[in-house]
């Protein structure tokens, strides 16, 4: 992955190891299969994704991608491919 | 799928959910339980606009619901809009919706000053936490005060692990705890024995109970806002549910010139633990007005009482023998104002388990 402090250059990454490190989130949060998870995921197709389990979610992913969620981005996660654009667009602001 | 306002056609629906998750029945929910959701959501005295509480509406089925409960209350004398979350649930098959977290959001913006729960578990704990709520630990530290060493032993054993062959053998010793507990009472080393307490110990009416709490909150920033309606409605409602016990006693206390020097109220079930929701008094006479409840609710049958461990009476209630605990239920807080966090967080709040939801548990006859 080539998100992450090298030396100074910050580099953000695109969005197949996005949605890679996203995957591994999910496996970290659920135990699930990597492959399962697309970006038409939402709650209903991952067993353990309630309540409690977007959080564990959010938590894996911030540790993830050393970044902070807030409730109004926690909220907003009602998919996979929601989670990659507010991440896209965290990452891209922090790069700034 | 969205969270609305609570309304009372969802009461048949609402009661259903509730005996389902959170009572584990198959049947449909008792019509008690229903008149008591509607008692609780509908006619406490603190609503004053729109009804705060919460449903998660899928398409006509009510799988989620969130209760809330406005109290007055009071910081320095200026009004502050509280509200207490309570008996929220959510239909197991439908989790995946986020109904929880939706729920919970929508109540933490619904435009109180204070929004707050005293008896979350750990699941509602860590939800809140995310959502930005603290923990008060002041008011979720809990003491236990072991009153018949014997029979709680086996109480606790029966009540803790749930299992039906331990219950049966705590119903079988139960003639031998109680010659244990009997012969134990009359050493003198004992650590749980009773002490009869100099204080002299009366019904406490309600008109007494206001003029205690305005009095013996000075020194507190924080505080709940009662007028004789508020509390008679409260007292009743409680004394109704059962929920925490079979008989509320409430007792005032006088020292020998007859003045006033504290209060307790606590529910009572022979047998079994005993659930205190409000001991205050003069910091002088702590450990008489301990040892008053003790002996009071020992002479009742009661096996061993537990209530909440604030700051203020840790030192008395340790020296009375006292366990502490974490397993009572959380208290956790959301606030704009830091003041208000600041003052539950610092020990500044005049707050007992009456000012909260733990002491509004909806009760069923069935």
């Amino acid at each position: 992955m080539q998100h992450g402090d090298t030396g100074n250059n910050l580099v953000k990454p695109t969005q197949t190891q996005l949605l890679e490190m996203v995957r591994a989130a999910f496996v970290s949060a659920f135990g699930v299969d990597p492959e399962s998870i697309t970006l038409d995921t939402t709650p209903a197709d991952v067993s353990r994704w309630d309540s409690m389990g977007h959080v564990t979610l959010a938590t894996c992913l911030e540790e993830s991608f050393a970044l902070t969620l807030d409730v109004d981005d926690l909220m907003a996660m009602e998919n996979v491919r929601d989670i990659c654009r507010i991440l896209s667009s965290k990452l891209a602001r922090e790069l700034k | 799928m969205s969270v609305r306002q609570f309304e009372e056609h969802d009461i048949p629906l609402v009661a259903d959910l509730y005996w389902r998750v959170m009572r584990e029945r198959d049947e449909s929910s008792p019509d008690d339980l229903q008149s008591n959701i509607h008692s609780l959501y509908f006619e406490n005295p603190w609503i004053d606009g729109p009804q705060p509480s919460l449903v998660f509406d899928d398409g006509g089925k009510i799988t989620g619901f969130l209760g809330v409960v406005p109290r007055k209350m009071s910081m320095g004398g200026q009004s502050v809009k509280a509200a207490f979350g309570g008996n929220f649930v959510v239909e197991p098959g439908s989790r995946t919706s986020l109904a929880a977290l939706q729920l919970l959001r929508t109540y933490m913006l619904a435009g109180q000053d204070l929004s707050l729960t005293d008896s979350a578990n750990d699941i509602s704990r860590a939800l809140l936490e995310r959502l930005g709520f603290s923990t008060i630990l002041d008011f979720s530290v809990h003491w236990i005060r072991v009153l018949r060493p014997a029979r709680f032993a086996t109480f606790a054993l029966s009540h803790f692990t749930g299992n039906s062959m331990v219950r049966s053998m705590a119903f079988t010793t139960r003639p031998f705890c109680n010659l244990t507990d009997r012969l134990m009472d009359r050493l003198s080393f004992n650590p749980f024995r009773q002490r009869e307490s100099p204080l002299h110990g009366a019904e406490l009416d309600v008109e007494t109970l206001l003029a205690c709490q305005r009095d013996f909150r000075n020194g507190h920033s924080l505080w709940s806002e009662y007028d004789e309606n508020s509390l008679v409605w409260l007292l009743k409602f409680m004394a109704r549910m059962k929920s925490h016990g079979e008989a509320m006693q409430q007792i005032v206390l006088r020292d020998r010139r007859g003045k006033i020097v504290g209060w307790y109220i606590y529910f009572g079930t022979p047998g079994g633990l005993g659930e205190v929701v409000q001991i205050t008094g003069d910091r002088r006479n702590m450990t008489a007005i301990l040892d008053h409840l003790f002996y009071h609710a020992w002479s009742r049958d009661v096996v061993a009482l537990r209530g909440i461990a604030d700051r203020q009476r840790m030192p008395e209630l340790s020296e009375k023998n006292c366990f502490f605990t974490c397993r009572g239920g959380w208290m956790v807080a959301h606030s704009r104002e830091p003041s208000f966090l600041g003052a539950l967080k610092s020990g500044d709040a005049f707050l007992s388990r009456l000012d909260g939801e733990w002491c509004l548990a909806l009760g069923a006859s069935s």
